[in-house]
């Protein structure tokens, strides 16, 4: 959002009109980090025509590194030369400066500055008192701040009334406008953790993809994740190694202009609300994500995602785990596994288990078995005996179906020599809702 | 004859005053000025009649102001001031509406301010109430004097007064010095007056190159004392204006460079006490023009100066002989010239010197052809602003060198060199690369390339980098290829070169020409570049390592050799790396570029203070700001382990404090460092400019803008840099609405300090 070339124009004009009818002018300066001096180093050795030219003409040259000549990044700082962009979260600054371009004293100088955004007027100005006179060639400052919380079309209103000699009473107005953009893009997804077979956790995994959309490099100072009062968060971005842990980011402790990085969170419920399965059903809060990034200098940044909400994976009225499967079987020879069914209903069930056999996995037991009845909330662990016939993994990941019928899923296994294969498990479960 | 005369004579005062205006620079300004007349004469000059401001105006505004606000609408209205809740759409629409009339009100505005500006200025000369109007006075006095100069210098009895032409007259002027009583003059005038004779008036370029040898004969006698150096002989004239196929120039040329490039050019503090000769040996005095000016020739004095020119040209084919027992390649030319060319320029070179091959019979397409791209280009930016802001009156004022008023030999481009008039040195390296053969539109023509002709093309190459005209540089680059040409290595020319190995082409132009495309957005093209130079040096080194030469022959090297040589390879192999650090961070590949940092300190371990902060600044720019405290520890520790305690350490701590309290947005205390270090180093640029940026975050921009004006007006020489100046033109748009006035104030100081390589672009002013 590169302010134009016009722009100055009018604000050129602003001042001139502004002298032609006041004493005062007021002008505004968008007050951004300063910059380092860079310089180009141009060499050349000793016995090269030019000897010793190059290297005093760098030595004398203010802005080079003493002693390191060659190297590009200087000391000095230099003043924002444009207006640059500004993105929500950052810290909009400002100078205002009011000088008194007459050659007459200027009294009850009130200069206020406000910003408007689409949905607000807030007032920015330091102060809000007059000055009680400004003799010529003097001027009144003030810098503001101003963090924006608002995308979009913003418009600084800077206001200044005085007084004459003469006491005429004046007042003018100027308008500077500039557009907020959005800085990051946040993309939310959740995992949630059914495949823990040592216990049920109801653990969720956020995955949250952050990327870059300004122009220059990012530093991210702080990603966190704020978690709702029902869940602990451990954050998975740092691999200890040893007693310092380090970044799975690696030394890349920045972000280029359109680069993504994907930060991970696990989330446990507190003990009180994992107890029951039912508690945590539907759409639930889980946190939000906490931003704070650095720029150039160390020009700030803070954003905060809107709180994240999840859709509790949905278990109907029967829930299905696998509570024990062995990791590799051996062809034609039965194993065994155990499921645990939970009924997540408010009624009691009875149940039935009916076993249906796919192309590389067959059941051994009876199907059609009666389980019997199964209360709210309670749960139940089967022994089943199963057989695998083709080698190989195969991962079966059927849908719950009509009413009545689970399809559970699982996909297990590891592969390490030829006799042994890999076996996928299907079973199916009837139950009827009494 | 007479004309000649005439003409010397009605030059030599613009020439002084040249020198004058030197002077002038360094001496203080003189008391005795009248500081009232002359604010009268300024404001007359300094506003140009209305209309022609409000030309301006707009252009001006256009570019300017970048960081100031857009302004979106203007509403005097005295009486509405209202608190509500304005509708964005509602003001937006009034801005659309309002926004047409700009221009017009913006010119209207700006010649009723003149003309009132004017006005007062003129009524009140002596108001000075601001800084700048003292600034004003100030500089009008260095000008002043250098009026006084100039109407001084006729009457001048000073024999020292240099002889130089002036520029803009120059094309068929002969400056004839005066004086006789100075030894070299006489020759010249001498060799002047027989020239002057057969002088046929049309067609001369003013490109006649004097020999190096003779140049270096000069070294010691400041530059005033060196003669202008006059027209071509006819003979050589004829032979530089032909522009026939056959290259006569470039044949001519090369030979005599070449005869004394080891002994003096190249080496021009080595220089052999032959080459050394006082002026008034034999050969200088020689009466004939040729041998004045070819003196290379005579760099063994038993080689008759005073032959003709046919003659000499006879010598020089069969003259390997005379030649050979000066052609003793040092020590050092083998070790700085050491290179490993590619597969094939090794196998063309090696059938070059077991005479297989000879150099005729070689492709055209293997060799490189360079040409001047362009001529004439340059001018003085200062100037053309100075026209256009303060009058052609004030603009007359201002002198600097150009390639006319020097020595049209290296020692004439050093001074434009030194004296930052890059663009004349680009000029005068055109001149004289013309007169070898090399000028405008010689591009693809074969041509004979010799240790000068390698050195003025990279001199010109890296002017045109450092003023940043890129792409004429890289245009010019083009026939050099790869720098990789058979033909530019000195094993190409076993009869000129007997016995020397190596590449002509300097390192540091090896390294420029890898740096350019970065600045051409081909970052990776300079990385490429960088990488191939990188591993030539570290086979090199490695070849060292194992006892062998530079370029992998078996060959004994003393023990001091070896170590010399080492030493060269890594200092040249580290600059390799600054680039490509440099490289790097310019990419914003920060952590690439931190790396290469790094690794350089091995290299450099003096410079370890220097990198360590330098990485800690590159973590600042990322905002990175506890990665960069770590460094700037490292480099605090780093201090105190070797226990030393002097002054530049002790600031560097602070500076680093100075930059982190600014990370933090704590501009209060990093003013309070700044100021610190000042107390300790009160000249020190950086933390006198540094400080003053703070002050105006602080809210302090009168005290911020006094500080840069002082510091400007105090020490100029430190203070009119680019990156100073944009802070201050930054603060005086911010200030008020006089900025443009307290500009071209700067403008002035500017003109009568800084030669034509300024950027003018920090003056903000167009």
């Amino acid at each position: 959002m590169q302010v134009k070339g016009q722009s100055s124009a009018a604000d050129k004009m602003d001042v001139s009109q502004a002298k032609q009818e006041h004493l005062l002018a007021l002008k505004v300066m968008r007050l951004t980090k300063p910059t380092l001096f860079t310089n180009m180093p141009v060499t050349c050795e000793d016995r090269d025509l030019p000897g010793d030219l190059f290297i005093r003409l760098m030595k004398d040259d203010p802005s080079t590194v003493k002693g390191a000549e060659t190297l590009i990044l200087g000391e000095m700082l230099t003043l924002p030369q444009n207006f640059g962009n500004i993105f929500l979260g950052e810290t909009f600054s400002s100078y205002i400066s009011v000088h008194n371009d007459s050659n007459q004293v200027v009294k009850d100088i009130l200069v206020k500055a406000d910003l408007q955004t689409s949905s607000q007027r807030l007032n920015l100005s330091a102060s809000n008192s007059a000055v009680s006179e400004l003799k010529p060639e003097c001027c009144i400052d003030d810098v503001i701040h101003h963090e924006v919380k608002e995308i979009g079309t913003h418009i600084l209103v800077c206001a200044v009334s005085y007084t004459t000699q003469t006491g005429e009473k004046l007042y003018f107005r100027k308008f500077f406008k500039f557009q907020v953009l959005k800085p990051l893009d946040v993309k939310t997804k959740f995992y949630n953790a059914e495949s823990d077979l040592s216990s049920v956790t109801d653990e969720v995994f956020l995955e949250a993809q952050i990327q870059n959309i300004t122009t220059s490099p990012m530093f991210m100072e702080k990603v966190s994740l704020e978690p709702s009062m029902m869940y602990n968060v451990t954050e998975l971005n740092n691999v200890s190694a040893g007693i310092e842990s380090e970044s799975t980011f690696g030394r890349m402790s920045y972000l280029q202009p359109l680069d993504t990085r994907q930060y991970l969170y696990c989330l446990k419920p507190k003990p009180e609300f994992a107890e029951k399965a039912g508690v945590i059903k539907g759409v639930t809060v889980i946190g939000k994500l906490d931003i704070v990034w650095k720029t150039n200098l160390g020009e700030r940044g803070r954003l905060q995602t809107s709180q994240l909400q999840r859709m509790a994976p949905g278990y109907g009225d029967v829930r299905l785990s696998l509570e024990l499967i062995p990791d590799t079987v051996s062809l034609e020879e039965p194993f065994d596994i155990t499921c645990k069914i939970t009924n997540c209903s408010e009624r009691t069930m009875d149940l039935e288990l009916e076993m249906c056999n796919t192309r590389s996995v067959h059941w051994c037991g009876v199907s059609g078995r009666q389980l019997g009845k199964l209360s709210p909330s309670a749960s139940l662990s089967i022994p089943l005996k199963l057989l695998s016939s083709v080698q190989g993994l195969q991962v079966h990941q059927t849908q719950t179906s009509s009413v009545g019928f689970y399809h559970a899923y699982i996909a297990e296994a590891k592969c390490s020599s030829q006799e042994i294969l890999f076996s996928s498990q299907d079973v199916e479960m009837k139950s009827e809702s009494e | 004859m007479q004309n000649a005369i005439e003409n010397a004579k009605c030059h030599v005062p613009v020439t002084l005053d040249i020198d004058g205006a030197d002077e002038t620079l360094e001496a203080s300004v003189p008391p005795q000025t009248d500081p009232t007349e002359e604010s009268i004469d300024l404001d007359a000059e300094a506003f140009v009649s209305p209309q022609d401001d409000s030309s301006h105006s707009e252009s001006l505004v256009d570019k300017l102001n970048d960081q100031m606000m857009e302004s979106v609408m203007i509403s005097d209205s005295p009486n509405s001031e209202e608190e509500d809740v304005v509708p964005i759409d509602s003001l937006l629409e009034q801005n659309e509406e309002e926004e047409p009339k700009t221009p017009d009100d913006a010119d209207t505005e700006e010649r009723i301010e003149d003309v009132r500006n004017k006005d007062v200025s003129a009524a009140e000369p002596e108001e000075a109430s601001g800084a700048l109007f003292k600034e004003e006075n100030e500089g009008e006095k260095i000008v002043q004097v250098d009026d006084k100069r100039e109407t001084v210098a006729p009457d001048d009895p000073k024999p020292e007064a240099p002889k130089t032409q002036e520029s803009a007259l120059e094309m068929d002027s002969d400056s004839t010095p005066k004086d006789e009583a100075v030894p070299v003059c006489t020759i010249f005038s001498q060799g002047v007056q027989l020239k002057a004779q057969a002088l046929i008036p049309d067609g001369f370029q003013p490109t006649l190159v004097k020999s190096p040898s003779f140049t270096i004969g000069n070294t010691e006698t400041p530059n005033k004392l060196v003669p202008q150096v006059c027209q071509p002989s006819p003979s050589l004239s004829k032979f530089f204006t032909d522009s026939s196929a056959v290259n006569p120039a470039s044949d001519f040329f090369d030979s005599f460079t070449t005869s004394t490039s080891f002994v003096s050019i190249s080496n021009p503090n080595a220089e052999s006490p032959k080459a050394a000769a006082p002026p008034e040996s034999p050969l200088v005095s020689a009466p004939t023009a040729a041998g004045t000016y070819f003196t290379p020739v005579a760099t063994k004095p038993q080689v008759a100066p005073a032959e003709p020119m046919n003659k000499l040209q006879a010598v020089f084919p069969s003259g390997d002989d005379p030649f050979g027992s000066a052609l003793v390649t040092s020590d050092l030319d083998k070790r700085r010239d050491a290179w490993l060319p590619s597969e094939d320029t090794r196998r063309v070179l090696i059938s070059v010197a077991t005479q297989q091959v000879s150099p005729v019979q070689i492709d055209r397409e293997q060799l490189a052809m360079p040409g001047l791209k362009f001529d004439n280009l340059q001018g003085d930016a200062v100037k053309d602003l100075m026209q256009r802001f303060l009058g052609d009156q004030a603009a007359m004022k201002r002198q600097v060198l150009s390639a006319n008023s020097v020595e049209q030999n290296f020692l004439g481009l050093k001074r434009l060199i030194s004296t930052k008039n890059w663009r004349a040195a680009v000029d005068l390296t055109g001149r004289l690369l013309t007169a070898h053969g090399q000028g405008y539109g010689k591009s693809g023509q074969p041509t004979n390339h010799t240790t000068d002709s390698l050195q003025l093309w990279f001199v010109r190459l890296a002017l045109l980098v450092k003023l940043s005209l890129f792409q004429n540089a890289e245009l010019e680059f083009e026939p050099f290829g790869n720098l990789d040409h058979p033909d530019l290595y000195y094993e190409y020319y076993p009869t000129v070169y007997p016995g020397r190995r190596g590449s002509m082409v300097p390192f540091s132009m090896r390294v420029l020409h890898a740096e350019l495309p970065q600045y051409l957005q081909k970052p990776q093209e300079t990385l490429d570049r960088l990488h191939r130079i990188k591993s030539v040096c570290q086979k090199i080194l490695s070849n060292l390592q194992e006892g062998l030469a530079e370029d992998g022959s078996m060959m004994n090297l003393t023990q001091d050799n070896r170590l010399a040589s080492i030493q060269l390879w890594r200092s040249r192999l580290s600059r390799v790396m600054y680039s490509m650090a440099n490289c790097l961070l310019m990419m914003k590949d920060y952590m690439l570029a931190v790396e290469t940092y790094h690794s350089i300190i091995e290299y450099e371990p003096e410079q370890r203070v220097q990198l360590l902060s330098g990485i800690g600044r590159i973590f600042l720019q990322i905002g990175d700001i506890r990665t960069a405290e770590k460094y700037f520890q490292d480099v605090e520790k780093g201090c105190q382990s070797k226990g030393k305690t002097c002054l530049c350490f002790c600031d560097c701590d602070v500076v680093h404090r100075a930059f982190v309290y600014l990370s933090q947005n704590n501009y209060a205390d990093a003013h309070t460092c700044f100021s610190s270090v000042l107390e300790l180093d009160p000249k020190n640029p950086v933390a006198n400019n540094n400080a003053a940026v703070c002050l105006l975050y602080l809210g302090r921009l009168k005290e911020s803008l006094g500080q840069l004006e002082s510091l400007v007006h105090k020490d100029p020489a430190l203070y009119l840099h680019e990156s100073v100046l944009f802070n201050l033109t930054t603060m005086y748009e911010l200030e008020s609405s006089r900025s443009t006035q307290k500009k071209q104030a700067l403008l002035e100081a500017v003109a009568c300090r800084e030669g034509d390589s300024f950027n003018v672009q920090c003056l903000k002013l167009v």
